[in-house]
């Protein structure tokens, strides 16, 4: 009795402050949601509470944890007026909080853009294991905004370096490609690769190394190290690759491109420009491609779609080439088991060249096994493929290893 | 030791006694003792916490609990973290990290969140709450793991599998160097 009566005066006194508003948008602010309720559950009750200091007080019951007070304020909001954009922010946060992220994704699409709506975008998606859209919404959030500082802590979830390191053997059917070459011979073979990522608030970089040795063919052992680089300002991005291949010291090559992409929706649009060098051939020069991909995700599966366009200006060997290249990647985890299976398509047209066309196939399922803590067993196949018009450039390749892995 | 311990887990739920205490703090941190109505900021260490009590830290604060069996917990900023009995809290929101001590014929910490009752014995974890889901992020005692809770599913779930997004294995970056060495070869 005593309480009801001190916060029914706290309420009464609190109703004809002028910073009223001010002091209930700092305890939400600071999380103080009791000190919110004190002051309005009583006001409510009395009926002079106004539409903004409902929804702090739809907030506060959130933060608390009492959904269904909050559902019934942000109900009553709605009632009066059905485009209401706090309370509809409310409502979205309600059915992210519920699991209902698509009817969630509905109502926040609509509304006009704003720090809470990307925080709540970027938490929807950060939800569904989408990290980088979700990035990509946080990114957008204004330093001032509070928001901001939510949705870093939200990052932390996520360790930002993180190194895996691969051991494994096999065997390469035909590890020098080509079997007018090396007719079919194939070779046991020793790999080892190296995967370092730095997963920050804006920028994600991979570098990737990787040694093949071939007990048969030593002239085809092959170093290859991958860098990419994705670095988000908003919607758009700033992509970059540099790859190195060489073959047992007597051959190299290196490309890298780097150009400009944008989230639309759920799809990342990118557009890259690069240069490519082939040591003792001659087949240095430009290249541009398109892409788009589209990553569906959930905490234990994703499929990752992309289609990338493009063309190679090669004026020292006189020809062109254009390339279409649809690929998918897709994983899945139960348990200790972790399948996963990428593959891609892609078509070639070499102008100057006699008319040569080739169509390249790839596919690599591969399944990985937890072991003890962070160790994993692997096993892994890949098989390409390629047709040409010419048949030289003819030629099929299996690769099966087995090895262990783990994070370092 | 461990007498004393088994009784105050018996009492602590039903009588205002000590479970544990403030070590640290910086920055913004106050308290919301249990029946009251305001929270009243922190001014020193040492400050004892009950059965009840609510702490609550604010932009860029950070405060350092340790309880009665030496379990140590961490509350980082914006979170706010209530005392349900010792060794059992709610996490309401924000991040807090555990290292909980394990003991012998005793109960494991309870951690209770908007979604989910985490029990565990001898490990060091965090707790992240946020809309839709609380994670915990398994450092040491079992092994590392991202779980978290799904309210509508009902369900835990590991939080494992990051897309490569950007990093693919492109064809024309495999066949021309090996057709380019071909041409080497052949000259």
């Amino acid at each position: 009795m005593k309480g009801r009566v001190i916060s029914l005066l706290t309420a009464i006194t609190f109703a004809f402050s002028v910073e009223a508003t001010d002091t209930l948008k700092r305890h939400l602010q600071e999380g103080e949601f009791e000190e919110i309720l004190l002051l309005l559950k009583e006001k409510r009750a009395i009926g002079s509470i106004s539409r903004e200091e409902l929804i702090i007080l739809a907030r506060a019951n959130l933060g608390l944890g009492l959904v269904e007070e909050a559902k019934e304020i942000v109900e009553e909001l709605l009632e009066s007026n059905p485009s209401d954009q706090e309370a509809l922010l409310l409502k979205a946060e309600i059915l992210i909080e519920e699991g209902y992220y698509k009817k969630a994704k509905k109502i926040l699409k609509k509304l006009p853009p704003s720090p809470r709506k990307n925080y709540l975008l970027g938490v929807l998606y950060l939800n569904v294991g989408n990290t980088s859209l979700a990035k990509s919404m946080f990114a957008m959030i204004p330093e001032t905004a509070q928001e901001k500082r939510f949705s870093r802590s939200l990052l932390k979830v996520y360790p930002e370096f993180t190194g895996y390191l691969t051991l494994s053997a096999g065997y390469d059917s035909n590890p020098t490609v080509t079997p007018e070459f090396i007719a079919g011979k194939g070779s046991v073979a020793y790999k080892t690769e190296g995967n370092l990522t730095f997963n920050g608030e804006k920028a994600l970089i991979r570098g990737r190394i990787s040694y093949t040795g071939y007990r048969t063919v030593e002239d085809f052992n092959t170093l290859r190290s991958t860098l990419g680089i994705r670095y988000l300002f908003g919607k758009l991005f700033i992509p970059a690759l540099v790859d190195y291949v060489s073959l047992g010291g007597d051959f190299y090559k290196w490309q890298g491109d780097a150009g400009f992409g944008l989230f639309v929706g759920e799809t990342a649009l990118s557009f890259k420009a690069g240069y490519q060098n082939y040591y003792g051939v001659q087949r240095d020069g430009p290249r541009f491609s398109a892409t788009a991909s589209y990553l569906f995700t959930t905490p234990t599966w994703f499929v990752n779609l992309s289609v990338s366009l493009g063309y190679e200006n090669v004026k020292s060997a006189d020809w062109k080439n254009y390339f279409l290249y649809p690929y998918f990647k897709t994983a899945y985890e139960k348990g200790r088991f972790i399948a996963d299976f990428k593959g891609g398509l892609a078509f070639y047209t070499f102008e100057n060249t006699g008319g040569r066309r080739d169509n390249f196939l790839i596919l690599s399922p591969s399944l990985k096994v937890k072991i003890y803590r962070l160790i994993k067993g692997e096993f892994s196949f890949k098989y390409s493929r390629n047709y040409s018009t010419v048949e030289i450039y003819r030629y099929e390749r299996s690769e099966v290893y087995a090895g262990v892995g783990g994070v370092f | 030791m461990r007498i004393l311990l088994i009784l105050l887990i018996s009492v602590s739920s039903i009588l205002s006694v000590e479970v544990g205490k403030v070590e640290d703090y910086r920055g913004r941190v106050d308290l919301l003792k249990k029946d009251h109505l305001k929270g009243v900021l922190l001014s020193k260490s040492g400050i004892s916490l009950e059965v009840g009590d609510i702490l609550r830290t604010k932009r860029n604060g950070y405060a350092l609990v340790s309880f009665i069996d030496r379990s140590k917990v961490e509350l980082f900023e914006f979170t706010r973290l209530k005392i349900l009995g010792y060794r059992e809290v709610n996490l309401q929101r924000g991040i807090v990290k555990f290292e909980v001590e394990s003991l012998k014929d005793i109960k494991g910490f309870k951690v209770r969140t908007p979604h989910v009752l985490i029990g565990v014995k001898g490990t060091v974890f965090w707790v992240y709450v946020f809309p839709g889901f609380t994670r915990i992020v398994v450092q040491e005692g079992d092994v590392e793991k991202v779980y978290k809770f799904s309210i509508r599913e009902k369900s835990w779930e590991q939080v494992g599998i990051q897309p490569e997004v950007f990093i693919r294995e492109e064809p024309f970056s495999e066949k021309p160097p090996f057709e380019a060495f071909l041409e080497v070869r052949l000259q």
